[in-house]
């Protein structure tokens, strides 16, 4: 029995067959994070975290409860369990349950794990946020540094039920922001820049202390224009955002049971143009959303999710699975070891296509190009109205990029967009956590303005 | 907290170097139900323990958190933090903190029955008959409705001699209705929470309030979205609350102020707003979250931020207070014991003012009434203030009277061009807080009380068709 922190699983499970548990799962989880972060151009605080998180899924008959709690001992470990039982025991039982998952582990091995990540010393966190201070300050006399901010994590997740299966995942998760000011005549900039990764070698950080600079100084003479219908390009990770925010959850497997999703029914069915391809792939290595087994413990899967415009397959946990009698697609997450599982991408990808980003933006002629939004988290995936403010944007005109502007809303229904409004899609790719995309236009969106 | 030697702990962490000690040891007790459907998807607890302990040694700051409360893990916890400040000699700054009163006190905020005494098939039962009851309107597709039941017991204490407990307990009910009409899918969601105990469960009428947001579910579904453009817009309470919170209240929190993060940076004793308008930050307000002590010891204080279209103040924390030669205000909050504090807002809200609702519509001839039935929420750039907001169900208004329902309404702008644009406020105020949400700032989500009065903005840009 694999062991964290000296909590032995064995003892659980004997004390659950006298507790009158029919069905239990555990997830135990053990991470440790290293945070330092910069105010200005001054390094203030580090911090170093240790927390150990257990939860259960327990089942009496039908009757379940999740429980869960941070442990120091075997004793809160038994106490924690005691506390379940006694939820569910009087729990409703739920009509669609049929069982924990029967089978865990054997998937593939992937690269989420990394010693270099894992070990980090504290003096390195150091250099490398004093680096990106540095970077801004040196790029241009009128960019300075607002906040520079370094993560890393290591955490080691045990999955275990009483049908004797566990399984195991072992990764490193770095993230990084950074934010630049810039200054000039009484007009101010700003940009951030972020990123979240798998291995701490991935990360330029000074190649997006650059960025953050100069799209700081770019922003500083940017202007509201008049409300109009128009062509929008839209920046990868900019568009990966909206794809979370719109795609993401109506895809989820138990928004479509429960009557949530516009895609509800459409299994099958043209949705989107045909150039449009979607996967959600586990096994890219160093990806964010990449995992060997899904937060139930189950190998997860590479498949498409739409193909040339067709919806394939929706994602599935292994109870929104069992309720219509198919096997998981091992897309099961947990915010929390305590949390109750749902379907949630792994890696969800939009393939790229042929055009290079200059070729997007000379076939628009005319329209905006999309750097960074606010509240495109706020658009609606129920009736699929997509909104977002453009806080960084630039005019394109005659086919190049003109003048920056902000302050714009866009406002558009995300699947007749895609079906029937699609431009060119790029042959880039960027990620925004775990959903990637390439740069692409959209025609004749109305965009709010003056 | 019997089971942790505080003195032991900051005695370890002098004798080690530390020139400054703060300990704080949380108890966090969550449960959350969840009905989908007529079906009880989710009965969820948890219990998350764990202390933070911060040093400053030789003024350099180090900070480090464990869930291991036993002597081993506290003394590694000890360690890590002196061993960060140390590693921070040469690279990183010094930090102080400006000075405040000891303070030895125990709160609990007031409640009359323990939620988490409460037997679980009762609350069950009572969600399961709420989501039964937003089907009883035709055209509703699909409900979800969930409790949280929230204990957080807070205990800070320093080697300056502070030692402060308070404990809050904080429900609530929240719901979420989608109809379909005409192949359109539209959903309302809508919510209240109290610092209170399970009494506040068993009092509201949470019938009435369910029914509502299937029957706004029905409506919005077969409405449609205005088009683009300005308008002038009338704001209910809950909106006002939320975009203050978000597009001025973050901006006026010191850290941002102090990092070149904030349009009101530099702005102190100029007008920001109309003369209207007056906003304050306060720890305990009827409706709102409880927030006697902040997260370093010190006392809230009633902060006047905007008086009549002034900006008067900044909120602070004890380090930003000595960076910027100001007052800690009692604002340096953190999510939990892993965190370092930051400023944060507490209740913040719009002072009323002397319009009746008919007042505040019969002088528009052409806008909208906006409210925060449905609404997702809001983001705002603190930096240059520009914000937008997706609202809920929202009025077309013509020559003074609520017409039309129209959805899919998003409000943006820059913050102090909008807040000089507010010409009328209402006398109504309306304090909200949440027991399923709050608000998010560098990785760190706090609980917040936020609202106002009824207040018209005579030009506001509307996302739309």
């Amino acid at each position: 029995m694999l062991v964290i922190h000296e909590l032995d699983l064995d003892k659980i499970f004997s004390m659950s067959e006298q507790l009158g548990i029919s069905e239990l799962e555990v997830v135990l989880q053990k991470q440790n994070t290293l945070d330092t972060e910069a105010v200005k151009d001054k390094i203030e605080k580090t911090k170093y975290t240790v927390s150990i998180r257990l939860g259960y899924r327990v089942l009496v008959g039908r009757r379940k409860a999740t429980y869960g709690a941070t442990i120091s001992s075997i004793e809160d470990a038994v106490k924690s369990l005691e506390e379940a039982v006694k939820i569910a025991r009087i729990s409703p039982e739920d009509p669609y349950w049929r069982s924990i998952p029967r089978k865990l582990g054997g998937g593939a091995e992937i690269e989420i794990y990394d010693h270099e990540t894992s070990s980090m010393d504290p003096n390195k966190s150091l250099e490398i946020v004093l680096e990106s201070i540095s970077t801004i300050k040196e790029h241009d006399k009128r960019s300075n540094p607002i906040a520079v901010r370094l993560s890393t994590s290591s955490l080691e997740t045990v999955f275990a039920n009483n049908y004797g299966e566990e399984a195991y995942r072992k990764e490193t998760i770095v993230f990084y922001i950074v934010g630049a000011r810039a200054e000039e005549a009484g007009k101010e900039g700003v940009y951030y820049e972020y990123k979240v990764l798998r291995r701490l070698r991935d990360l330029d950080h000074e190649g997006l202390a650059k960025r953050a600079a100069s799209r700081a100084i770019d922003s500083l003479y940017a202007k509201q224009i008049e409300t109009m219908k128009t062509n929008i390009v839209f920046e990868n990770k900019i568009w990966a955002s909206i794809l979370t925010a719109l795609f993401v959850p109506a895809v989820a497997a138990d928004n479509v049971q429960e009557k949530r999703s516009p895609l509800a029914g459409k299994i099958g069915e043209q949705v989107f143009a045909e150039e449009i391809s979607i996967v959600d792939d586990p096994h890219k290595p160093w990806l964010y959303g990449s995992k060997n087994v899904d937060d139930e413990g189950i190998r997860t899967s590479a498949k498409y999710v739409v193909r040339n415009g067709v919806i394939e397959t929706y994602l599935y946990d292994y109870y929104t699975a069992l309720r219509e009698n198919r096997e998981s697609t091992g897309n099961a997450y947990r915010r929390q070891p305590w949390s109750n599982p749902r379907p949630w991408p792994t890696n969800l990808i939009l393939l790229p296509g042929r055009a290079s980003i200059d070729e997007v933006i000379e076939d628009t002629r005319r329209g905006i190009l999309v750097a960074a939004t606010i509240g495109e988290w706020l658009s609606n995936p129920i009736s699929g109205q997509l909104n977002a403010t453009i806080s960084h944007g630039y005019l394109i005109e005659n086919g190049e990029i003109a003048r920056p502007i902000k302050g714009m809303t866009i406002s558009t229904q995300f699947y007749d967009a895609l079906k029937n409004k699609l431009g060119l899609i790029a042959k880039d790719q960027e990620c925004n956590g775990n959903v990637c995309s390439p740069t692409i236009s959209l025609r004749d969106v109305v965009v709010a303005g003056k | 907290m019997d089971f942790i030697d505080i003195d032991k702990i900051i005695a370890k962490a002098e004798r080690d170097g530390a020139d400054f000690v703060d300990i704080r040891y949380q108890e966090y007790r969550y449960e959350h139900l969840l009905v989908e459907n007529k079906v009880l998807k989710t009965y969820s607890s948890s219990i998350n323990r764990g202390i933070g302990i911060r040093v400053l040694v030789n003024g350099y700051q180090g900070f480090a958190s464990t869930t291991n409360l036993s002597w081993n893990g506290i003394v590694e916890a000890i360690d890590k933090a002196i061993s960060l400040a140390k590693a921070f000699k040469g690279m990183g700054v010094k930090i102080d903190f400006e000075e405040v009163k000891t303070a030895r006190d125990k709160i609990i905020a007031p409640y009359k029955k323990d939620p988490f005494d409460v037997d679980p098939d009762t609350k069950s039962k009572l969600l399961l008959e709420l989501n039964e009851e937003a089907f009883n309107i035709e055209n509703v597709k699909s409900a979800t409705t969930s409790m949280g039941l929230q204990f957080d017991r807070r205990v800070y204490a320093s080697n300056n001699g502070s030692y402060i407990d308070v404990t809050v307990r904080l429900v609530g009910i929240s719901h979420q209705s989608i109809a379909k009409a005409n192949g359109r899918m539209e959903r309302v969601m809508d919510s209240r929470s109290r610092v209170a105990g399970y009494e506040f469960i068993e009092e509201y009428d949470w019938d009435k309030m369910v029914h509502e947001i299937s029957d706004l579910a029905v409506k919005a579904s077969k409405a449609s979205t205005p088009p683009a453009g300005s308008y002038t817009v009338i704001v209910a309470p809950e909106v006002v609350g939320l975009l203050l919170h978000e597009a001025f209240g973050h901006a006026s929190e010191g850290d941002a102020v102090d990092a070149g993060a904030s349009v009101l940076a530099g702005k102190l004793g100029e007008e920001v707003a109309s003369k209207y308008v007056t906003i304050i930050d306060e720890g305990i307000v009827d409706g709102g979250y409880y927030h006697p002590y902040d997260d370093e010891g010190v006392k809230k204080q009633k902060t006047i931020v905007v008086e009549k279209g002034v900006l008067k103040n900044y909120l602070t924390s004890r380090h930003i207070a000595k960076r910027l030669e100001l007052k800690p205000t009692g604002n340096g909050r953190a999510q939990d014991y892993t965190h370092l504090p930051l400023v944060r807002q507490t209740n913040y809200y719009m002072m009323p003012g002397d319009y009746s609702f008919e007042e505040l519509l019969e002088d528009v001839d052409k806008g909208l009434y906006v409210t925060g039935k449905g609404a997702t929420g809001g983001e705002v750039n603190p930096g240059t203030g520009t914000f937008t907001f997706s609202v809920g169900v929202s009025w077309i208004i013509e020559k003074g009277e609520l017409k039309e329902v129209v959805r899919g309404v998003t409000l943006s702008g820059m913050i102090l061009e909008t807040l000089k644009q507010v010409d009328a406020v209402g006398k109504d105020l309306e304090m909200r807080t949440s027991v399923f949400g709050g608000c998010g700032k560098h990785g760190q989500m706090v609980r917040v009380g936020f609202g106002g009065p009824h207040v018209r903005v005579r030009k506001i840009v509307v996302g739309g068709r």
